[in-house]
């Protein structure tokens, strides 16, 4: 692995073909310009059908792997599953910053953290960025943002939202039961205990009124983060069940290593039964949606979205939490129902799909303008056809969130590889995807590894320099 | 404390013979500093072995043993020391020896990915903090526990008096501040927001 011609090829999932230099610059200018198709390219039939309302429904640390129709050994997850199997899930969605407030923003501005600024968990949200739900209200919709907001500094006017419901408790993150709210800026109790219950009651009765205009909700649960709080009937749902938890992992790694700031104080099977017990009780919340579009017959005239803004660790690499650029980490479930424009529903999808794509989609979706300054690309494309070309890599990044035990880091991903390169004294990392999908092997300083770092580090100063993907 | 019946004992004063400083302090903290060095050696490689059927029981000894030593060493270490000879000031050096060195630890780990300063301050974070505040007060147990083994062989000093039971109730409010009130996130706010005074 010494030769131009014998490098590994860097962009593609087509085993056995040498990449040169050459052809790793023209990866890169295919992926770039794969993103340039998506601002002001409408996919389309937004304009001449009817507008479509927009759900977009995002859950906390859910990680992509803990869904039944992800084949998860004993966690039941019937309506995320009737999205998949009515929609399109797809199967390499990613986020670009593994951490609650950066992602989160990047889902409403349609940018990376870089770019919005809301860089860790310290940095705050400015009122000068531009959600979707904007772009939305100017477009004549009813608007809603219903639940946690949770990035640093002052709650924000979100003057885009008709309706913005949130809670502040707990430094924004709230509690699973009885989370008192903050509604257009006035306290409010909550009326149900548990809080993805009260959030998704305030979530149908804004979907419930009368209105002339479609709608765009976003309903973002505290649910499932830490603590893992199942509701009381749902507790021991899965006791009996065998976890299968990763071999390096053990009952103790999340109070070690300064891992005690994720902020599990016990075994972690104790965490990880609960948390899938929650993520049971999120999915129970998201069928009350989906029934209730049904039945007030404009299900099929929503465009619903379901994401979780970061993956998670259950014990992966010795880990707990998220932020590494580890897989368990970066992706997440994201799953598109729209049976208008979908062809083939059920069929899964295996384009590259990032956290800030869903701003730019959800426009094209509704036929508006994807603006230029969104740095994610339209899925729309792969909705009507699963084998478009999509992104071969991307930029992911996570910057110091002191006194979290992680990194600052930038990581390349394409779709075979991984390059981490850490701030400080760390070594940087590369992975082979396809021969080490659990990134157990570590190709720095190897000669397979020295052959590949000098594509990784162009692509990755690429990506530092533009859009990112 | 069995061992302790073998100690030389100043029978006229009904204080235990003052042995040499090594036997009185470095030996007790370093019995203790290598059980935990041990301990985390193992309980954190142990997995590597590829020995599935023993790796969660090895983790389940290993790791509770380093936390034991770490977090509540002084109890022994403390008692240990006196029973040696040490004066007070001498049996706290030993007991703080084992948590300092695992705090140095911590400090040198993250210093990788934060800088020197803010590694310093790390130090502080919650966890280092709770050490050092349940080692203070297993101290003041320690002491009572040596008072208590003194009294046995016919000293006559009081088990209870307030320097032990403040160090104890030291780290009973500690605990409670920096672990119980609001399940540790009111104290790791404060710290927060001392880091953001700092370093912002």
């Amino acid at each position: 692995m010494t030769g131009k011609n014998k490098f590994p090829r860097i962009g593609s999932a087509l085993p056995g073909r040498p990449v040169s230099r050459r052809r790793a610059l023209k990866l890169i200018g295919g992926t770039l310009a794969a993103c340039s198709l998506a601002p002001g390219v409408s996919f389309g039939a937004g304009r001449t059908r009817k507008r479509p309302n927009v759900l977009f429904i995002l859950s906390d640390d859910h990680r992509w792997d803990v869904m039944s129709n992800m084949n998860h050994p004993f966690v039941q997850t019937p309506h995320m599953d009737r999205l998949a199997r009515e929609g399109v899930r797809f199967n390499n969605a990613f986020v670009t910053t593994s951490l609650c407030s950066p992602s989160r923003a990047s889902f409403l501005t349609g940018q990376y953290a870089h770019t919005h600024g809301v860089k860790n968990n310290l940095t705050p949200w400015s009122e000068a960025n531009v959600t979707f739900i904007d772009h939305f209200k100017r477009a004549g919709y009813d608007t809603a943002f219903i639940g946690k907001w949770h990035m640093p500094g002052s709650l924000p006017e979100l003057k885009g939202a008709d309706l913005f419901v949130t809670f502040t408790v707990q430094g924004g993150q709230g509690r699973y039961f009885d989370c008192p709210l903050v509604v257009d800026g006035r306290e409010e109790p909550s009326r149900k205990p548990y809080i993805t219950e009260e959030l998704t009651d305030r979530a149908l009765e804004f979907i419930g009124r009368k209105r002339e205009n479609p709608f765009c909700l976003y309903l973002s649960h505290k649910a499932v983060h830490h603590q893992f709080l199942p509701p009381p009937d749902l507790r021991r749902l899965y006791d009996g069940a065998d976890l299968g938890l990763p071999p390096e992992a053990d009952s103790m790694i999340s109070m070690v290593d300064g891992q005690i700031f994720s902020g599990m104080v016990g075994p972690l099977e104790y965490h990880y039964r609960n948390y899938c017990e929650t993520v049971t009780a999120t999915d129970r919340e998201i069928g009350r949606v989906l029934d209730t579009l049904e039945a007030m017959g404009i299900l099929d005239d929503t465009v619903v979205v379901y994401a979780g803004d970061n993956g998670y660790f259950w014990g992966e690499h010795r880990l707990v939490d998220k932020r590494w650029a580890f897989e368990e980490s970066i992706r997440v479930p994201f799953i598109v129902r729209y049976p208008a424009l979908t062809v083939d529903p059920g069929t899964p999808a295996d384009q590259m799909a990032l956290n800030v794509d869903l701003a730019p989609t959800l426009l094209d979706l509704a036929g508006l303008p994807v603006p230029r300054s969104m740095e994610g690309c339209s899925l729309a494309p792969v909705l009507k056809d699963r084998s478009v070309q999509g992104r071969d890599a991307f930029l992911y990044e996570y910057f110091k969130d002191f006194p979290y035990n992680v990194p600052e880091l930038n990581a390349v991903r394409t779709d075979r590889y991984k390059f981490v390169r850490y701030s400080g004294r760390r070594k940087h990392e590369i992975f082979d995807l396809a021969r080490d999908p659990k990134e157990m092997h570590n190709l720095a300083g190897t000669p397979e590894g020295d052959a590949l770092l000098p594509e990784l580090s162009a692509l990755m100063e690429r990506f530092a320099a533009g859009s990112g993907s | 404390m069995s061992a302790h019946a073998a100690e030389p004992i100043n029978a006229q004063a009904a204080e235990p013979a003052r042995q040499g400083p090594v036997r009185r302090i470095l030996v007790p903290a370093g019995i203790f500093l290598a059980v935990t060095a041990v301990s985390l050696l193992l309980y954190k490689n142990f997995w590597q072995l590829g020995l599935p059927a023993i790796q969660k029981a090895a983790a389940f000894v290993f790791g509770p043993v380093a936390f034991l030593a770490i977090g509540c060493g002084a109890v022994i270490v403390y008692p240990v020391a006196r029973m040696r000879g040490a004066v007070v000031w001498e049996a706290c050096i030993a007991s703080l020896i084992t948590p300092l060195a695992w705090i140095g630890k911590e400090v040198m780990r993250v210093s990788e990915f934060f800088s020197w300063t803010e590694s310093l301050y790390y130090a502080l974070n919650p966890t280092p903090a709770l050490v050092v505040a349940a080692n203070i007060g297993f101290m003041g147990l320690g002491e009572m526990l040596f008072r208590h083994a003194m009294k046995n062989r016919g000293g006559t000093a009081a088990i209870i008096t307030p320097v032990p039971v403040a160090a104890v109730a030291f780290a009973l409010i500690a605990l409670y501040v920096i672990f119980i009130w609001g399940i540790g996130v009111h104290w790791f706010y404060i710290y927060q927001e001392g880091y953001k005074a700092l370093f912002h």
